[in-house]
């Protein structure tokens, strides 16, 4: 059992960047993962993420992959042009679900289908942040 | 009947020609026969025979012929059978008739040989050779070849005969025919020459053995009246002339056409079609014979009215049209469960009109054809069930990119609520929100459930509806599905048109169309993806556009996107939802659909009355 006050205690000190284009699931989602991260960033596109990410210093990237303007997949391939570091979370539609053969190579941590139980991302969190 | 017969050339003249000119006219028509006319009436008749006597009388040629005429003036009706007139002839001992019209006009004339010649072979009955017909006891005149022509004139108005023959001792030289004497009467030859040098010679003879009708055929063929028959020691028989011919078969001829008739009814009798016949007068039609079948079918109707059997509408619908030859043998009746077509003909006998009415069964074909139609009905509906569910399998990705979203923001929320719950942090109000939300969503996907569901129910009736709410009813449920692929979607919709149509089956079409365009703009990978749906109204037609910018059809295929089993999309498509867009908008909603090429892309156009 993962002890979530413990869990949360760590994540609070990380820096979250958080990228979805939907505004339903944004807000939702962003309510969820602020028990995690006080301290976050939400862009609503790729293009907005990789700004963002460029100019502050973050510790984990949740990312939708099918987004308007940059999807999910080029903003962390740009992303990994230079950094092959950063812990990088995908959480997307089932039928979105890239080829993950090909997606091999951007490293991902985790891959988390919508509609998500919580207990994937809790365990998938904790194991960033440890 | 005597009018496919009848001679009208070179027949007649006017009552004031002379002599000369008659026997000129006679000459050229072959005939043996000039009319006189009085305008269009037929005053008198002069003939061969005529001739014989004028020439007693040593009258000028160049006399009014018709103070001269002799023959009797036989008329009757063009539309008399050949069997009437064949007895007129034999009765009356002529050998023409002056045919005339209902308005007792001169038509033409009708010899004995036209109507030997038109007389079927068998009617002269096979067997019968000329030794039969051909009297025994008969003299046969005959004459030198040194005598003259009066004389030889003379003896043929004495024994009243048309013809003689020149015999030298016993060998046959020539014959002279009243034909021969109008040939004299033209040239002008004086009737003091020798017969040997105006005789027809040499003469045309027939064995005792030859049967009738090889003797008729020779006297048609030779266009001669008389032919000499010659016994078996070559000796002369005697002569047989058309008039023998004809007295002979006169008998026969009816007795034959009794049998052939006979025959005819039998074989009708054994037909399996009903036959009935009717006597065909203006005002009514009885039934005067009907074959064994329709016995069978109808009973004893004999001499019923057949307004009995058939319905009198449609009869005298019948008989207008047959009056202007317009009938095409398709009425249809139903009598004891079976349905037939009426052929009828119409005919003359024994100057009886009559009509033959000929039942053909087609219920089995009726029976087929229901079928036939019927298959192709099921046939259309399988389609249909096809595309809809070609339709329902896109409808479903549809909802699934409807559901995505909601479904993950419940998750999100649950899961919020779930960590809340382990962190011991139970605010209450903030869980009533949460709870709200969720209500909110699932309320969100029960109405998104609905409305799919709704637009698969089939139309029963025809309705009103807001033109700009069943397009916006319709985009609803692939607008996820557009924007997820950052496809735009415009709207240039004229407000407040009202039309009354199957609206689900509408909405299916315009969907099918939208989707057909999300297709192409995604699988061409369209760079700013968009569809523009536009919709006016023009007199009394809406006119509803739905264009896009991916590139539009090409030539080639233009023409065959609305053919049934016709993809472009390989694997992915049916084929058959814009086959089934045209059957629905052209054959339910009787409008149109068409598709054209724009600028940017395809450009379908539908058009339906208001």
């Amino acid at each position: 059992m993962i002890d979530i006050y413990k869990l949360t205690t760590k994540t609070n000190k990380m820096s979250l960047l958080y990228v979805e284009d939907n505004a339903m699931v944004r807000e939702d989602t962003q309510t969820m993962l602020d028990i995690f991260f006080e301290n976050m960033t939400v862009a609503t596109n790729g293009v907005e993420g990789l700004e963002y990410y460029n100019n502050a210093k973050y510790d984990l990237i949740i990312t939708d992959i099918r987004m308007p303007l940059m999807d999910g997949i080029a903003m962390i391939s740009k992303i990994r042009e230079y950094d092959q570091e950063i812990p990088i979370i995908i959480i997307s539609a089932y039928d979105e679900n890239y080829n993950l053969y090909n997606i091999k190579h951007l490293n991902i941590e985790a891959y988390i289908t919508k509609p998500f139980v919580v207990d994937d991302l809790i365990k998938t969190i904790y194991k960033v942040s440890s | 009947m005597l009018q496919d017969i009848v001679e009208k050339e070179n027949i007649s003249i006017d009552k004031d020609a002379s002599l000369d000119d008659a026997i000129s006219l006679m000459i050229k028509n072959g005939e043996g026969i000039v009319v006189f006319l009085d305008g269009h009436t037929a005053v008198g008749i002069l003939t061969e025979r005529d001739l014989l006597y004028i020439l007693k009388q040593k009258i000028s040629l160049s006399v009014q012929a018709l103070k001269y005429y002799k023959t009797s003036l036989i008329c009757i009706h063009l539309n008399r059978s050949l069997d009437y007139a064949l007895h007129i002839l034999i009765d009356n001992n002529i050998r023409r008739l002056i045919i005339k019209d209902n308005d007792n006009h001169f038509v033409g004339i009708v010899t004995q040989e036209m109507i030997l010649n038109y007389l079927e072979r068998d009617t002269y009955r096979i067997h019968l050779s000329v030794s039969n017909i051909i009297g025994n006891n008969q003299e046969l005149i005959s004459v030198s070849p040194l005598e003259s022509i009066n004389n030889s004139l003379k003896i043929m108005r004495e024994q009243s005969i048309g013809s003689v023959v020149i015999k030298d001792k016993h060998k046959l030289l020539g014959i002279f025919t009243e034909r021969d004497l109008i040939k004299v009467m033209n040239l002008k030859i004086p009737m003091a020459t020798p017969i040997q040098e105006v005789m027809s010679s040499p003469v045309i003879t027939i064995g005792q053995d030859t049967i009738i009708a090889d003797a008729t055929q020779l006297m048609i063929q030779k266009k001669i009246r008389r032919l000499v028959v010659i016994g078996e020691d070559l000796n002369i028989i005697g002569i047989i002339g058309t008039r023998d011919i004809m007295r002979n078969i006169k008998g026969n001829y009816a007795n034959l056409i009794e049998h052939k008739l006979k025959i005819a009814k039998n074989t009708l009798d054994s037909l399996p079609n009903m036959i009935i016949e009717l006597f065909n007068r203006k005002s009514s039609h009885h039934i005067h014979w009907l074959n064994n079948k329709a016995k069978n079918t109808f009973g004893n109707i004999l001499d019923d009215d057949i307004c009995t059997i058939i319905d009198e509408k449609l009869w005298k619908s019948i008989v207008s049209d047959m009056d202007t030859n317009s009938y095409n043998n398709d009425a249809r009746v139903t009598i004891k469960n079976s349905t037939y077509t009426l052929s009828i003909s119409q005919y003359i006998f024994k100057d009886y009109n009559l009509i033959r009415v000929l039942f053909v069964d087609v219920t089995e074909i009726e029976i087929e054809l229901a079928q036939a139609v019927d298959s192709e009905q099921k046939m259309l509906e399988h389609l249909m069930q096809q595309s809809r569910l070609a339709q329902m399998g896109e409808m479903i990705s549809m909802i699934a990119h409807q559901w995505r979203q909601p479904l993950a923001a419940i998750s999100a929320t649950i899961g919020t609520l779930k960590l809340r719950n382990m962190l011991d942090n139970y605010e209450k109000d903030f869980f009533d929100k949460k709870l709200d939300q969720i209500t909110l969503y699932s309320q969100y996907l029960s109405d998104t459930i609905n409305d799919f569901r709704d637009f698969f129910k089939q139309d029963k009736l025809l309705e009103d509806g807001n033109f700009e709410k069943i397009i916006k009813s319709t985009t609803i449920i692939i607008q996820p599905s557009l924007d997820h692929e950052g496809i735009t979607l415009t709207f240039d919709l004229q407000k407040g048109i009202i039309i009354n149509t199957y609206i689900n089956e509408f909405k299916q079409v315009v969907l099918n169309i939208l989707q057909n365009a999300y297709d192409v703009l995604v699988s061409r990978e369209i760079e700013s993806p968009e569809i523009i749906i536009k919709a006016y109204k023009s007199t009394s037609k809406v006119c509803l556009e739905i264009s896009d910018n991916g590139g539009g059809i090409s030539d080639e295929i233009i023409h065959n996107v609305f053919k049934p089993y016709f993809s472009t999309k390989k694997q992915d498509g049916t084929g058959l939802g814009l086959y089934m867009s045209r059957i629905i908008i052209e054959d339910h909603c009787k409008g149109s659909i068409s598709v054209t090429n724009s600028a940017l892309g395809a450009v379908f156009t539908i058009k339906v009355e208001v």
